[in-house]
């Protein structure tokens, strides 16, 4: 991940990829207030109450989902998001991983009926943009 | 077009058939090469099927001749003839054989006739696949198939037939059909053994393969000039290909010559033809799953056309989920017959057509009973298994998708033909146009003539309607004129490029090229090949163990080993990122299936308000330029 400094010059910058670099760092801004709030308010569910296999898979993605899950998620995609706007070769592939994990976090928590339609909208548009041939040219011209 | 298609009297076919005679290359390992079938039917008997009956004995092997072959039979509808070549070998035969061909395996060199197979067939394509093959291979048991130990007994026999007068025959026919002359090669092999020698798809007892050599006869030069005769195309019959991707011109490079012989590299086992060595996947469609295979092919499509995820190399490269594949091993590294090769050729003309190749409709080897008929042996080169006639045999030329395709010298008078008639309805088009025309105008002058006069009301709406009637006919006829135009002008090109001899692209007829399967990059790979083999049996064993001893875990457990078993084969193909990259926008389209499901007017709503907020910001930036 560590190809060079982000903070080197930055070189013409599509104007579809500074919206992308901008809704990531966003949607990296939103989360980490999000974590901090859910964080503070609910703690870190590390204890089942039952040993059923259900309740375990169940706290599993509680954790995932908790205010120290999403601080996780929210960190590396905000520098993802520097990243994207620098057009860093790896930067591409970091971002349609993350949102991949994040897209499947959100509808298995849509399975269990705890819907996030707009973290879901966010996710949708944010792999629109990555995938829009201009942005791909820029990143795969970059990676070589 | 019957019979009198093939005429023996104006050319000495057998020289001809001598000039083109092509050069054969077999893959090391290769057991049956093409034979005389006088030699083949004396090792037969003659058998018959009815339905639901044991089949009967008709001629017993040692009094089977080709004249008995093509004595006339009648025996009902559905009755199956055909000849049996060898009973299957006894235990010991069995494994004194077995044991000889593993010996010879381990202990001879790369330089002799043995088979090494390279990166599995399963290594190269995906899961649906690998579970399809399975379940291919367990229907075996159920279908009628050739015994285990026939391609054994088989090898022993044609080795003993070749220790007594070791020959390579070929049986050609000479043929004219529309403005060709077709010189057809047919090849008859005791047996196809691709199934159990090669990884393939089926054995059968007989095999019927041919090429077709397509030249234009110029009858103004004489009999003995070289230049009477010139080929322009030729078509090698291989799998699942058909009509003009069957064929290559004559001066591609795709056709290896040596001299005048065009080259060719016959499969292993299976003894299709191939223009260039290699190793080609061949995709079988079974027939119940043809639906879910057009379903996979249109999601292909769209994920290439429309989400734009893969190349056009992909595409071509695409092995659908839902048919399975099989390798032919088309390396030329063995055997080479032909003209200047270690082993040469015996020519059979089929000119006149023998009584065996007319007389006899059955099948050329063992009747297996397989309802899929892979497993059966195949018909004469004159007729399909159903005793109905090949079209490689009446109808060449429109086999080959040539049938729209004149030869270079009688293009220009087929082009001239076409100028002279689009010529004569250009003159016809002009002269209707000046008779429209005048009509027209003095219909205007009439309607203006008319116009304001209250009295003549009606008839001026009556003309007005006439004059645009009119006015459309005139102004399809200007447009057909300048069709007409645009095609004369296409036909001077295509006549200079035919004067200066250029043929045009090479292989612009071709839909689906056919070529070797490109060297596969495997990371790890005998690692990778090793999983490949062993990974839907694992799956299956991990479903077991999900149901005995962790049955609340099932689906988590099967999504989980899905994952496992994708990322560990995308690693292996080098494909991670486009695995990801899929994986994350199938999320992505799934997710947005979803909100519209829930949202679908509030999208709607909003979707109408930001188009006409847009079109007021476009016309307001429009006012103030």
């Amino acid at each position: 991940m560590n190809q060079g400094s982000i903070l080197q010059p930055i070189p013409r910058r599509p104007r579809s990829v500074a919206i992308l670099g901008s809704l990531q760092i966003l949607q990296s801004l939103g989360l980490l207030v999000f974590g901090l709030y859910r964080l503070i308010q609910f703690g870190i569910p590390l204890d089942a109450a039952e040993q059923t296999p259900e309740a375990l898979l169940n706290s599993l993605f509680e954790v995932i989902t908790s205010g120290l899950g999403i601080i996780l998620v929210a960190v590396p995609l905000f520098f993802i998001g520097f990243a994207l706007l620098r057009l860093k070769s790896w930067a591409w592939l970091w971002a349609m991983t993350f949102q991949g994990f994040s897209l499947m976090v959100i509808l298995f928590e849509y399975i269990r009926h705890k819907p996030n339609y707009p973290a879901m909208a966010l996710g949708v548009l944010l792999v629109y943009y990555l995938n829009l041939r201009e942005v791909q040219e820029v990143f795969r011209s970059r990676r070589g | 077009m019957s019979e009198t298609g093939s005429d023996p009297l104006t050319l000495p076919n057998l020289e001809l058939l001598r000039r083109f005679e092509p050069v054969m290359r077999f893959t090391r390992g290769e057991m049956f090469h093409p034979m005389d079938v006088n030699r083949y039917i004396k090792q037969c008997s003659l058998w018959l099927q009815r339905p639901k009956e044991l089949p009967q004995l008709l001629i017993p092997q040692g009094e089977l001749t080709l004249e008995k072959l093509a004595e006339p039979r009648e025996d009902g509808f559905n009755a199956v003839h055909y000849v049996k070549f060898i009973e299957p070998l006894d235990l010991l035969e069995l494994a004194r054989y077995s044991l000889n061909q593993t010996v010879k395996s381990i202990t001879k060199s790369k330089s002799e006739n043995v088979f090494h197979s390279g990166p599995g067939r399963l290594a190269r394509v995906g899961y649906v696949s690998r579970l399809l093959d399975a379940l291919f291979s367990v229907t075996l048991l159920m279908r009628g198939r050739v015994s285990g130990d026939t391609a054994a007994a088989a090898a022993l026999t044609y080795q003993r037939i070749q220790a007594e007068k070791e020959s390579y025959t070929y049986y050609g026919r000479v043929f004219r059909e529309s403005c060709w002359l077709v010189l057809q090669y047919w090849f008859f092999y005791p047996f196809n053994n691709w199934r159990s020698g090669f990884f393939g798809v089926n054995d059968h007892e007989g095999d019927w393969e041919g090429i077709n050599i397509y030249c234009s006869e110029d009858h103004q030069k004489s009999l003995d000039d070289p230049e009477r005769i010139v080929p322009h195309w030729v078509a090698y019959a291989a799998h699942e290909f058909s009509g003009e991707d069957l064929r290559r011109r004559w001066d591609d490079p795709v056709v290896e010559k040596i001299g005048e012989h065009p080259v060719i590299y016959v499969g292993a086992g299976s003894h299709a033809s191939y223009f260039l060595p290699g190793e080609y996947l061949a995709e079988i469609e079974v027939p119940f799953l043809s639906p879910l295979s057009i379903v996979e092919e249109n999601i292909f499509n769209f994920w290439v056309n429309v989400l734009h995820q893969d190349s056009p190399q992909v595409r071509n490269r695409h092995i659908n989920l839902f048919r399975i594949p099989f390798v032919d091993y088309a390396r030329g590294d063995g055997l080479s017959i032909g003209p200047g090769q270690p082993k040469t050729w015996e020519a059979s003309p089929l000119n006149p057509v023998p009584e065996w190749v007319k007389g006899y409709r059955g099948l050329w080897g063992l009747y297996a009973g397989d309802p899929i008929s892979g497993e059966n042996a195949p018909a004469g080169p004159r007729y399909n298994r159903d005793g109905t006639v090949r079209r490689d045999w009446y109808d060449p030329v429109g086999w080959a998708g040539l049938d729209a395709v004149a030869p270079p010298q009688e293009a220009l008078a087929a082009l001239e033909c076409r100028r002279t008639k689009t010529l004569e309805s250009r003159d016809e088009t002009l002269k209707k146009i000046a008779e429209k025309s005048e009509e027209l105008m003095g219909m205007g002058i009439e309607a203006a003539s008319m116009d304001g006069q209250a009295h003549l009301k009606n008839e001026y709406l009556l003309e007005m309607e006439q004059i645009r009637s009119l006015s459309n006919e005139l102004n399809n006829l200007r447009r057909q004129l300048t069709v007409e135009d645009a095609k004369l002008e296409a036909f001077e090109i295509e006549e200079n490029l035919l004067r200066n001899g250029d043929l045009g692209p090479l292989r612009a007829h071709i839909r689906r090229p056919q070529v070797p399967s490109a060297d596969f990059n495997l990371q790890l790979s005998k690692l990778a090949e090793i999983f490949a083999a062993i990974s839907v049996g694992l799956f299956m064993v991990g479903i077991v163990l999900l149901v005995l001893l962790a049955r609340h875990y099932l689906l988590f457990g099967l999504a989980a080993m899905i994952g496992l078993l994708i990322f560990i084969e995308s690693y292996f193909r080098r494909q991670t990122v486009r695995m990801i990259s899929s994986f994350t926008i199938a999320l992505a389209i799934v997710s947005a299936v979803v909100l519209l499901f829930h949202f679908f007017w509030e999208i709607v709503v909003g979707t109408v308000l930001i188009a006409g907020l847009y079109i007021i910001w476009e016309n307001i930036r429009e006012i103030k330029t």
